[in-house]
């Protein structure tokens, strides 16, 4: 039976946990993709989402409004990668496992290897870019482009008005488009 | 629209958020008027297509079959929570290890190999030691008695002195009156005689 989200969370809010779980698979790659941008580290993404579903839950009684609960998931994920910001600013995670298992090209890819290094190289560019961006324009950024999240959903996740936002978006576009063709 | 209006409404267009026709079609029309609007648009769009090219891997949990995905946050607690049971056996461990560790330290100093000193001594000297005690408190205390005895005899010797003074000046006192009285007999029995 394929239950709304709304359902979910209802039963969910009574104590169900297996809801909670139904609905933390259903945005748990949303919010892992989210998590994953924003701190540019795979290992610690699967971590900050974790713990961004583990206090979702042990704080479900404090969801005043239901119909909000995508942009409050939200809310604890940024919160969760800001605290992380804040304990780790000095620490540069290099992960050369991944990199390593991520050299090997799928023969069966349909796409030619030269096209496949160019579209890395371009992801870590990309990659490197957005940790060079303040991170409030960052957040923006990541939840226009990638979450598909509306500017006054992003304002309520951010707390911050609709025309901070839109600046934010707009320098932080400007700014990484600079970005990236100083490394291009 | 001039283009700060146009500014403010390029990236609603450009992401598609909802907007007024008429003001959309302004929107274009400036474009088609102004070649810097235009520009911009065009450099957002090109930023998009940059942007949508940059994939992130997947977790683990996510690759495995739809079933095995059952509830992995409610599984795991969060690993800075505080719990009792997380810390508790850790606590007993560590106070166990701190009790043994005293325990080796007194033993060591107690047999003076951690600067103590050594209090093991033979019953023989041990006597020895007492009786040299004793002997020196005994001295001690006779020299002490015999001072008070000095000072006993020193405190006699001066009130015995204060006493013979008082009987001296007494009798001296009693000659004067003897001498005074006889005096005055010898003028009377003088008179006396005179009559």
């Amino acid at each position: 039976m394929n239950r709304s989200d709304d359902h979910l969370l209802a039963l969910a809010l009574q104590g169900d946990g297996a809801c909670f779980g139904e609905l933390a698979e259903r945005w748990q790659r949303r919010i892992f993709s989210f998590v994953c941008r924003h701190v540019g580290n795979v290992e610690e993404a699967q971590d900050l989402t974790q713990d961004t579903f583990a206090k979702a839950y042990q704080n479900l009684d404090r969801l005043t409004d239901p119909a909000r609960f995508s942009s409050w998931l939200y809310k604890i994920a940024l919160n969760e990668c800001r605290m992380r910001f804040r304990r780790g600013r000095n620490i540069t995670h290099i992960s050369l496992e991944k990199e390593d298992e991520s050299e090997g090209i799928d023969i069966a890819d349909a796409t030619t290897p030269e096209r496949h290094l160019a579209d890395k190289e371009k992801s870590l560019l990309l990659k490197e870019a957005f940790q060079a961006l303040p991170e409030e324009q960052r957040s923006v950024i990541l939840m226009k482009e990638y979450q598909n999240l509306k500017f006054h959903e992003i304002s309520e996740i951010m707390n911050v008005p609709l025309s901070t936002v839109k600046s934010r978006m707009y320098l932080g576009l400007k700014t990484l488009r600079r970005l990236m063709e100083k490394k291009l | 629209m001039n283009c700060d209006e146009n500014r403010e409404l390029i990236l609603d267009v450009v992401y598609g958020e909802e907007m007024n026709s008429r003001t959309c079609f302004d929107f274009f029309k400036h474009l088609d008027s102004c070649p810097d609007c235009s520009g911009e648009y065009k450099e957002f769009l090109t930023t998009r297509e940059t942007l949508q090219e940059w994939e992130v891997e997947e977790p683990p949990d996510l690759q495995v079959p739809a079933g095995r995905l059952s509830k992995p946050w409610l599984q795991k607690q969060p690993r800075r929570r505080f719990e009792l049971g997380s810390w508790w056996p850790t606590l007993q461990k560590v106070a166990a290890g701190f009790l043994i560790l005293m325990g080796v330290v007194s033993i060591f100093q107690h047999y003076g190999y951690l600067g103590g000193r050594k209090v093991l001594v033979s019953e023989q000297r041990l006597t020895e030691m007492m009786q040299d005690l004793i002997v020196v408190n005994q001295k001690d205390e006779r020299k002490l008695i015999g001072q008070m005895l000095v000072h006993l005899k020193e405190d006699v010797e001066f009130q015995r002195k204060e006493d013979m003074q008082d009987i001296y000046n007494n009798l001296v006192s009693l000659q004067q009156r003897y001498n005074d009285n006889l005096e005055e007999s010898n003028r009377y029995l003088k008179v006396l005689l005179e009559r």
